[in-house]
């Protein structure tokens, strides 16, 4: 069989030293980040992506792939025993987690999440592995008017899904669009917004625009942030780590229904996460005999929204390898990656570099065994990290940014065009835009601009030719009902119930 | 946390910001030929993102005005500087002095920007980095930075 076959390739290549050690290196640095407050997946890949330039692109993408389902363990951990989520799209589990903790039962929380996460990882992996063919080989049957369409169905969906105001966020897409128009213009050599300054006639670098707004203007914000309040307390009695046969009968029906929304949720552009956890808890709660046990140390509370966001961050990884449209930051940055190595993301990449494509997956169901085999015993260390002080941790992330950034540029020019991102990045954050869609719409820019000319050029100026086609009209008609959606006051509630928590 | 609403909150300066980050496209971008909608000029899609950007900014800041919208939480001029300084003086110092002692000046500027600050701490931090910043860069990595001053 194909799959058999494909998966065989993949594990030949993922079970190298090398792959296996950055594997490695890539879920504990995940651990570690999810655990540590202050410090999230897309800093911690903004600021490593200069140094995966100097590693074999699988090897590096197996690397950061570990980063981002790594953190997402990492932050249960807090969740459960400070009440306080250490990535975003574990704030659910703080809900019944902290609870249990509370309730002697923080061992059980623990493993519970592990277990749940391992199973959505494992498989949602198979998931992407079963359906990333398919996908593919219909994706490759669309000409440039498709291709438009669908970029535009994927930047509008992450932005209405996406916390926050829709319209500022359109806003950022649109100047993410326009930063990666910057430079030679690919069809015509005319050069665009350069300003005789060389280091912009490639277009803006994407490790520094990335270093510079999720790890400068991070940094920038945590500290005014510090300097007001102080630090939490952790609980430090674990107990137990085994389940009651009763609390395995609670969870185990909540894993599965838990992999299968976020397995669901997770092909979504822009929900990642943060959605299919809170999907599955609202979901464990109608079903729940005794709702009011939720909020009180309920397992299924934990097992379920666990499951589901493991399970939804393997999956959002099928949009950007079969079509290559990312759905979130991490995505866009795992798209970085791949073009630092001169790897454009489309639907070419299962076919013409499938040791890369079978390579990664082989390598995230190996992550999630280590995460599993690692996570409980090691849960003694991550607390004792929780201590270390943001006052040790932000120099840090500062120097490595800039040592990052020069070792690829060898140009001091460039750590003051990171300094003007993070300075850029954090004025957006002060007026309330995240700088996430701006990512995805740099990403995006210049090949949506190649598209739209050509479909343009192919049906001789005529735009209906986007509503002509019935694959192109269907992305269009699920935009426009997206953007509709936003403005129903009920989906609003919803979505404002879900920023907040 | 109680966040009080205003007209002149985080509505009217992102709103401002999207205006001016289109007119600025906009006009800088005015040399550049649009051409027609079949044959699109290098300067077809920048139009269009920028109009749509002033478009956008106009809704945001008019929305602000009418209903006001989250106060921008206050500015730590503290944080800001400190930052500029930082980087500052890593791209100054990284060409001529290497990195050893640019990783050393770095770091304890970095460090300065902490209220809260222990000068044990800074000493070590920054001595402890910047080992291992030469021994990842350098001796792992092997990218061929200048080590130490000429």
């Amino acid at each position: 069989m194909d799959l058999i076959d494909n998966l065989w390739l993949g594990f030949t290549v993922a079970v190298t030293w090398v792959n296996l050690l950055f594997c490695l290196i890539g879920v504990l640095v995940g651990t570690l980040i999810g655990v540590l407050p202050g410090l999230g997946p897309v800093t911690t890949i903004a600021m490593l992506l200069p140094i995966t330039y100097y590693l074999e692109p699988v090897t590096a993408l197996i690397m950061l792939a570990g980063i981002f389902y790594g953190s997402q363990y990492g932050g249960s951990t807090t969740s459960i025993l400070l009440n306080m989520p250490g990535e975003a799209s574990s704030v659910v589990t703080c809900l019944d987690g902290h609870q249990m903790a509370k309730n002697g039962r923080a061992g059980a929380a623990l493993a519970v999440a592990a277990i749940g996460s391992f199973i959505g990882g494992t498989v949602a992996t198979l998931i992407v592995a079963g359906a990333a063919i398919y996908i593919a080989d219909f994706v490759k049957t669309f000409t440039s008017v498709e291709y438009f369409s669908l970029m535009v169905f994927g930047l509008v969906a992450a932005v209405v899904l996406a916390s926050g105001s829709v319209l500022n966020a359109i806003g950022m897409v649109l100047i993410g669009l326009f930063l990666g128009m910057v430079g030679t213009d690919l069809s015509t050599g005319a050069q665009r917004y350069v300003f005789g300054v060389p280091m912009l006639a490639d277009g803006i670098d994407f490790v520094i625009l990335a270093t510079g707004m999720f790890g400068v203007a991070e940094v920038l914000a945590n500290l005014e942030r510090r300097i007001r309040s102080g630090q939490p307390s952790a609980i430090r009695n674990v107990g137990r780590a085994g389940l009651t046969r009763a609390e395995w009968k609670q969870s185990a029906p909540a894993i599965w229904r838990g992999t299968l929304i976020g397995s669901a949720l997770g092909v979504l552009p822009g929900s990642g996460g943060m959605l299919s956890s809170f999907a599955s808890y609202t979901l464990e709660k109608k079903l729940a005999k005794d709702p009011s046990r939720f909020g009180k140390g309920a397992i299924e509370g934990v097992a379920g929204p666990e499951s589901a966001n493991n399970a939804g961050s393997q999956t959002s990884f099928i949009p950007l390898l079969t079509m290559g449209l990312p759905s979130n930051a991490t995505m866009a940055m795992m798209a970085g990656a791949m073009m630092i190595h001169g790897i454009v993301p489309s639907s070419k990449v299962v076919t013409d570099q499938p040791e890369l494509f079978w390579g990664l997956i082989a390598s995230m169901w190996i992550g999630n065994v280590l995460l599993l085999i690692m996570n409980l015993p090691l849960v003694g260390i991550w607390i004792r990290i929780l201590e270390v002080p943001y006052r040790l941790l932000y120099p840090t992330v500062l120097l490595l940014c800039c040592i990052g950034v020069y070792s690829l540029t060898n140009s001091p020019q460039s750590i003051l065009f990171m300094l003007g991102f993070g300075l850029l990045g954090w004025m957006f954050m002060k007026f309330g835009c995240e700088p996430a869609p701006l990512v995805l719409g740099f990403v995006l820019g210049s090949r949506m601009e190649e598209n739209l000319r050509r479909a343009m050029l192919v049906s001789g100026g005529d735009a209906w030719v986007f509503l002509q086609r019935p694959i192109s009209l269907v992305f269009l008609v699920c935009a426009a009902l997206l953007l509709i959606l936003v403005v129903l006051p009920s989906f609003n509630r919803s979505r404002e119930a879900l920023k907040e928590g | 946390m109680q966040v009080s609403r205003t007209r002149a909150g985080q509505g009217l300066g992102a709103g401002l910001m999207f205006i001016c980050f289109g007119a600025l496209g906009l006009w800088f971008g005015r040399g550049l030929a649009t051409g027609s909608a079949q044959e699109m000029g290098p300067g077809f899609a920048p139009a269009l993102v920028c109009s749509g950007m002033v478009l956008v900014g106009a809704i945001v800041l008019v929305r602000s005005l009418l209903r006001g919208t989250d106060a921008i939480e206050a500015v730590s001029a503290r944080a800001v500087f400190g930052i500029v300084a930082t980087l500052g003086v890593f791209a100054a110092t990284i060409g001529s002095l290497g990195l050893v002692v640019s990783s050393l000046v770095t770091v304890a500027g970095a460090c300065l920007i902490e209220p809260r600050l222990r000068w044990k701490e800074v000493v070590l931090l920054s001595t402890g980095l910047s080992v291992a910043a030469v021994v990842l860069f350098v001796f792992v990595l092997r990218i061929p930075f200048r080590t130490w001053p000429v």
